[in-house]
């Protein structure tokens, strides 16, 4: 029964069913077809949303669409130009840097890839880079943000597993900064032996201020937010929610951008992206309870741990499989469907519930641009019109930072814990 | 005058105008349902901020703020939920379905707006009985009956189910499925190029 219903979900993902009929549908038929009470369908998708946590999830959503719209995120792209523009690879640095502060807004490594990663691709192709060259750097860089804060995905893994978010968050930092240095060094080496474009020199201190001096109220916003949650001012979900208000205050009165068109289009887009991924939450409530009724938990966790005991295999083994799950689902699905029934074994040889979102979170992320069917490979080459093939073969180089990244946080779980613990 | 256009859904060659008598029907229970969602979104956003305030500068903290945010994310979810459908916005995975011939296109489509119609039906189906049966319950802090606390989903996973009805209509006659509303289209997009034309320029290393 367990393997039909994974089946169907398969099949009809693949087909192009919605996520959330692709869970749903199976799983109404099989509430129906074992006699179970029908309102089971109705009680479980509420109830998965009755959390304060994902509370956080729409207000970070609608943070990202408010910067976007009242040119907060110009300032900042100017900024990192003028800062790291000069380094080799020039505004595929700006590209790399500039991803770590926008990923985690936008709800997923996809939607980012899709909204800031057109106009990326766009302003690097205009400086003269080669299109399917911008187009791997975006779709590389893309992936770091859902590990710094603000992360959806990490909300979304610490609302599944009950594991602290505030903790998920900090975690996520120093990670994400092995990712961003890896990657700007490897856009560094390729960017010296192919002659790409930079700026003519280091900017002159009075140009730094010049581009820092806009974006010190925009910068101020992720500082505000991890200090914040830090010293226990605030829960995730609050801070989300302060950080909205402070954008809102240093857009209409600081930069004085901000419109009510500005506004409204920000919430018409958070609404819009919200009840999409959080819809799949609710009707993955529904499909883990059924999860939990065939037993598949437990079976899972008794074989694994006859495979092995040892944490590190055991992440090890946890790794192969969410690569190749993140090579079909995106990071929300695969977090919902698949985490729950991992998590199990992991925790009960040792392995830290932080850790391993960590790791989890950013393999996903990983899995979105590997083939056969890489989500983000797909969507890219869609927007920047570039062949798949063109896209994976200047991606290749980029596989290293990453992959390496994965391995030094999957290895040296302190690197990840020494801020979480902080607050232990 | 209606505020809506037609998008594609992936079909060429449909005369965009076809079902637009459908959609003026539904249009109005769109408008109003979209507005609905907005308002939930702005007090479920600044109700964490306003208790961080009551809590942290004024002394008195709002006792269930926590719990009426989190009704509030429920409502924004399923009554914006209709808008995800008809907007197309559902997260889904397109590129194979849009790799295969036209004549397999066609009734996958018809079935994917025909699947999602009796799910969301069904499903709204068992919200109402789960309200039924908890008519006397309510919730533990601010007592929201459970009839209220279901609404949201019930009406949601209903009109969801009638816009995929609209859309298998729509599906049957090969017409567009998505529509678009002006209020959602961007004021202005974000420009780097312009963002990057610096006043006095770094430059440029060709």
């Amino acid at each position: 029964m367990t393997a039909l219903l994974l089946g169907t979900f398969t099949l009809l993902f693949l087909l192009g069913w919605p996520v959330v009929l692709s869970i749903l549908g199976p799983s109404v038929v099989y509430v129906l077809m074992h006699d179970l009470p029908i309102e089971l369908i109705g009680q479980r998708m509420s109830y998965a949303l009755d959390s304060f946590p994902l509370v956080a999830v729409p207000v970070f959503i609608f943070v990202g669409n408010l910067m976007n719209q009242a040119g907060v995120t110009e300032r900042i792209f100017r900024f990192a130009d003028t800062l790291v523009g000069r380094i080799p690879g020039g505004l595929a640095q700006v590209n790399v840097f500039a991803s770590l502060i926008f990923s985690g807004m936008s709800g997923a490594a996809l939607a980012d890839v899709g909204g800031l990663g057109r106009i990326e691709v766009k302003a690097m192709t205009a400086r003269g880079f080669r299109k399917d060259f911008s187009s791997a750097v975006t779709v590389a860089s893309a992936i770091v943000g859902p590990i710094f804060p603000p992360s959806i995905p990490l909300i979304i893994y610490g609302s599944v597993t009950n594991v602290s978010i505030i903790q998920l968050l900090l975690a996520g930092i120093v990670p994400a900064l092995i990712c961003v240095a890896l990657l700007m060094i490897t856009v560094a080496i390729l960017a010296l032996r192919r002659d790409y474009p930079r700026s003519e020199r280091w900017p002159t201190r009075s140009e730094l201020w010049r581009d820092l001096k806009p974006a010190i109220p925009a910068l101020f916003t992720p500082i505000m937010l991890v200090s914040g949650m830090l010293l226990g001012f605030f829960t995730p979900t609050e801070a989300a929610s302060i950080t909205v208000v402070y954008v809102i205050l240093i857009t209409a009165f600081v930069y004085r951008t901000l419109t009510p068109a500005h506004l409204l289009y920000s919430a018409y887009e958070t609404v819009k992206s919200t009840s999409a991924i959080l819809v799949i939450v609710a009707a993955a409530a529904l499909f883990g309870w059924i999860m939990a009724i065939e037993q598949i938990p437990q079976m899972f966790t008794q074989g694994l741990l006859s495979f092995s005991k040892d944490p590190l295999v055991l992440l090890l083994v946890v790794n192969l499989i969410l690569l190749v799950v993140g090579m079909f689902l995106d990071s929300t699905t695969a977090t919902l469907l698949v985490i729950p029934i991992l998590s199990v074994p992991l925790h009960q040889a040792g392995v830290d519930p932080v850790h391993l979102g960590i790791v989890a979170i950013f393999n996903l992320m990983v899995g979105l641009l590997t083939p056969p069917m890489g989500l983000a490979l797909f969507l890219i080459s869609d927007i920047a019109k570039v062949s798949m093939r063109d896209v994976l073969r200047q991606l290749v180089p980029f596989y290293v930072p990453l992959l390496l990244t994965l391995a030094i946080i999957t290895l040296l779980p302190e690197l990840t814990l020494w801020l979480p613990k902080m607050i232990r | 005058m209606s505020d809506f256009s037609q998008s594609p859904g992936a079909q060429s060659g449909a005369d965009p105008t076809a079902c637009a008598p459908l959609d003026r029907a539904v249009e109005p229970l769109r408008r109003n349902l979209r507005r609905f969602g907005l308002a939930l979104l702005f007090v479920m956003i600044l109700m964490p901020a306003l208790q961080v305030f009551l809590r942290g500068v004024v002394g008195t903290p709002f006792v269930g703020a926590e719990e009426l945010a989190r009704f509030m994310l429920i409502c924004v979810v399923f009554v914006t939920l209709p808008y995800v459908v008809s907007s197309g916005a559902n997260i889904r995975m397109e590129e194979l379905i849009s790799c295969l011939p036209q004549g397999v296109q066609w009734p996958l489509r018809v079935a994917i707006a025909a699947t999602a119609t009796v799910t969301f039906g069904i499903a709204a189906y068992s919200v109402a009985v789960a309200t039924l049966r908890n008519l006397d319950n309510a919730t533990p802090s601010l007592g929201i009956p459970y009839w209220v606390f279901f609404s949201a989903a019930f009406i949601g996973l209903l009109v969801s189910a009638i816009e995929s009805g609209v859309q298998s209509v729509k599906a049957l006659g090969r017409g567009p499925l998505y529509v678009t509303f002006a209020e959602e289209q961007p004021p202005e997009e974000v420009d780097l190029e312009r963002a990057l034309a610096h006043e006095a320029s770094i430059g440029q290393n060709p």
